[in-house]
């Protein structure tokens, strides 16, 4: 189980998250549960990376055969962190210009897409 | 070989450019610079189809080739499929920009910044050759798409629409990721050739087909099929027009092109004994996508929501398509995808033109108004019909294609959904078409009180007096505006007529199935790779063939013309009588309507459901 437990938590993160954005009464609120989505998905690959006992790889004083942690999945998730930092600002600009026109951030009360 | 990536840096450099200096530049020359550098761009994927013609081209970023049949690098592996949308992409971008030209009233650098942009993720994306490259291209294109569809921020439906738009789409990418995640762990590649070879030698097991599930599921929603469906009405309606030709012209196809290619590339292999599991799921999933979105198309009375609903339809008959899982079945795929991307594209300028000249898209205002137009409407009609699949048209050849195929396996249910989809769709549009630019038709609600009032174009001032537009309006139509009309509809005929077109779609593809090519290509002839197999076609009679598409064809022109004619007097009537008879109907009517209530939770409701319901089937069936 606890071997698992990188996975389990990823899974359960995004199902939160899910949920969050499913029932949100609020735009900003519906952007940080897109954000906690996120997270789960940094969770699950920084899982998959790990090794038990293993150095971090920067092989200034290591050998260079040892094995370290995976530096590839470090490197995919600072591209998707810069990625989807982008998608959040827009999400979030978005929000505040509609707060400028309705005054109030329910998205449940936005009723012109009906149909 | 360095055509490649230029493809990709050149319209980012001048998107900076022109944000750079945009502000100090005249609209002049923002817009001779931008369609400048497209005519070149198209003139680069056009030499990039011609060096496929030997075969697919790699191209490995930064010299990192593959070290002992290893990759090590990012590539992009260019074949002839991947040409042709990148051609296709650039092409419509070239229209849609110059339908911007005389669309827009006022307008600064940064929209052609951020189309130049979104092309250059669309050409990334159709030539990528390594997951996560796929993904960071997919991400790049949505954000910019988001923007674009938001462009005209000063309307609280374009914010809307946007929002449902970019929520829905994140929410699937992520999950797209986490598929990415699990094949990562799997395998420890990320290079398509290269998980190409590990898989092979992977039998199926439950983890590589939940990752084929989320990935694809993620990707499905970019593609709007139905449970994932509910945006693309929303952020079509909203965005401009131009940047809606290229929405339902090329970026809503591009998520069914990674789903075909991630299944024939890695996943063909490994799924081979449960290869009927999933043509079942894709099939059903296509055959529910294309009647819900032709009902829908019909009831709408907004006319860029009704076209946007004829996109799901006609995605949903490509997925079919794409399920029979047979190279004669890809290749129609090929042509009715170019067919269908080209017309679309070309009616949503004319409902530009429209919206241009009239200030509304709705049905019922426009009743009548478009009665002096006659060029627009000849345009219109003939649009119409090619949509609904006839004969110089690329659609209909693809069509025919896949009802080749679809009789040869015993399915010949699937020719009558196509017929029953196409025709309801072009019947909504003939009757569209027939309230515009005639007189004809009764005006009464068909259950929609009044459609949100999104319509004018940006910065458009409001018509004061009410001069007799009919005349002078003709002459008030820019050039501009019609010309990416019939250069759009010219070439939803022409590739069929260019000499060697139909063999060099057939090798595309049949290339594109064979995943060991795509292996040897990238990763040097001596990698050894275990079993693979790829379908034979089963062989067909001419004359059979040709008595199908005849009759077929009869019935097609018959349901258009019926459920276009009944569409201006019988199907108000219906709706606005209160009769038991008609109960059934209109209930339906309205319960399909509030099912599309707009609202952001039902819609991710709906993707939960969605992947949970794929994900069921194809775990415990």
């Amino acid at each position: 189980m606890m071997d698992h437990m990188f996975y389990l938590s990823a899974i359960w993160i995004f199902l939160l998250g899910l949920l969050g954005a499913i029932r949100s009464k609020n735009f900003i609120h519906l952007c940080i549960c897109l954000a906690i989505i996120q997270s789960s998905t940094y969770i699950l690959f920084l899982g998959i990376g790990f090794r038990v006992n293993a150095p971090a790889p920067v092989f200034v004083n290591l050998p260079a055969n040892i094995k370290t942690v995976d530096p590839v999945v470090q490197a995919l998730m600072l591209t998707d962190i810069v990625v989807e930092s982008t998608v959040i600002a827009l999400l979030l600009s978005l929000s505040v210009q509609i707060h400028k026109r309705t005054k109030n951030l329910d998205p449940n009360l936005l009723t012109i897409m009906k149909g | 070989m360095n055509l490649i990536p230029l493809i990709i840096a050149l319209p980012l450099l001048t998107s900076s450019v022109l944000i750079a200096f945009g502000s100090f530049m005249q609209r002049r020359l923002i817009e001779g610079v931008s369609i400048f550098i497209n005519i070149i761009i198209c003139w680069m994927c056009f030499k990039l189809l011609q060096m496929t013609a030997e075969g697919p081209v790699v191209y490995w970023f930064g010299g990192w080739v593959p070290h002992e049949h290893v990759a090590t690098g990012i590539s992009f592996y260019v074949d002839r499929i991947g040409a042709a949308i990148a051609l296709m992409v650039s092409i419509l971008t070239l229209g849609s920009l110059i339908f911007s030209w005389k669309y827009f009233r006022e307008i600064k650098g940064y929209y052609h910044s951020m189309i130049f942009i979104f092309l250059s993720s669309m050409c990334g994306f159709s030539l990528s050759g390594d997951l996560f490259n796929l993904f960071v291209w997919f991400e790049l294109m949505s954000a910019t798409a988001i923007a674009l569809c938001a462009y005209k921020s000063d309307e609280l439906s374009s914010l809307h629409g946007a929002l449902n738009f970019a929520v829905i789409n994140t929410v699937g990418a992520f999950l797209s990721l986490t598929g990415i995640g699990l094949i990562y762990a799997r395998t420890g590649a990320l290079n398509m050739a290269q998980l190409a070879v590990s898989l092979s030698s992977t039998s199926f097991n439950f983890l590589i087909l939940t990752a084929f599930l989320f990935i694809s599921c993620g990707f499905l929603v970019k593609a709007a099929v139905v449970p994932f469906h509910f945006w693309l009405a929303d952020a079509h309606a909203v965005a401009p027009t131009p940047v809606s030709v290229l929405f339902s012209g090329i970026m809503v196809e591009l998520g069914l092109y990674a789903v075909a290619r991630i299944y024939w590339v890695l996943f063909s292999s490994p799924f081979e004994t449960h290869q009927i599991k999933i043509q079942l799921l894709f099939m059903a999933i296509g055959v529910i996508t294309s009647v819900l979105g032709a009902i829908m198309c019909y009831m709408q009375r907004h006319i860029k929501r009704l076209l946007a609903f004829s996109t799901i339809s006609h995605i949903g008959l490509m997925v079919i398509a794409f399920a029979l899982l047979n190279h004669k079945a890809l290749q129609g795929l090929v042509l009715y995808w170019i067919g269908h991307g080209f017309i679309k594209a070309a009616l949503f300028i004319l409902v530009g033109i429209l919206l241009h000249a009239f200030e509304s898209v709705d049905e019922y205002e426009l009743r009548g108004k478009g009665v002096e137009l006659n060029g627009i409407s000849f345009l219109f009609f003939t649009a119409t019909f090619a949509l609904g699949g006839f004969p110089p048209f690329l659609n209909f050849i693809g069509k025919s294609l896949i009802d080749e195929i679809a009789t040869a396996l015993h399915l010949n249910w699937l020719s009558w959904i196509f017929i029953l989809s196409e025709g309801l769709t072009a019947g909504a549009i003939l009757r569209v078409g027939l309230r515009v630019f005639t007189r004809l038709g009764v005006i009464s609600p068909i259950l929609q009180e009044e459609p949100f009032s999104q319509n004018r174009p940006s910065d458009q001032p409001v018509k004061g007096g009410e001069e007799s537009e009919t005349r002078k309006l003709i002459s008030k139509i820019p050039k501009a505006m019609i010309f990416p009309a019939i250069l759009f509809l010219a070439l939803a005929i022409t590739p069929h007529f260019i000499l060697g077109f139909s063999e060099q779609v057939e090798k595309a593809a049949v290339e594109f199935i064979q995943t060991d090519t795509y292996i040897k290509k990238s990763l040097g002839e001596k990698v050894v790779i275990n079993h693979f197999h790829h379908r034979e076609t089963p062989k067909v009679h001419v004359e059979e063939k040709k008595r199908l598409v005849l009759s077929h064809q009869v019935v097609l022109i018959f349901i258009i013309l019926i459920t276009g004619l009944f569409g201006l007097w019988v199907v108000p009537a219906i709706f606005s009588s209160k009769s038991i008879f008609t109960f059934p109907i209109r209930k339906m009517g309205s319960f399909l309507h509030i099912l599309h209530s707009g609202q952001i939770g039902d819609y991710l409701t709906w993707f939960t459901l969605g992947v949970a319901l794929f994900g069921g089937y194809l775990s415990f069936f």
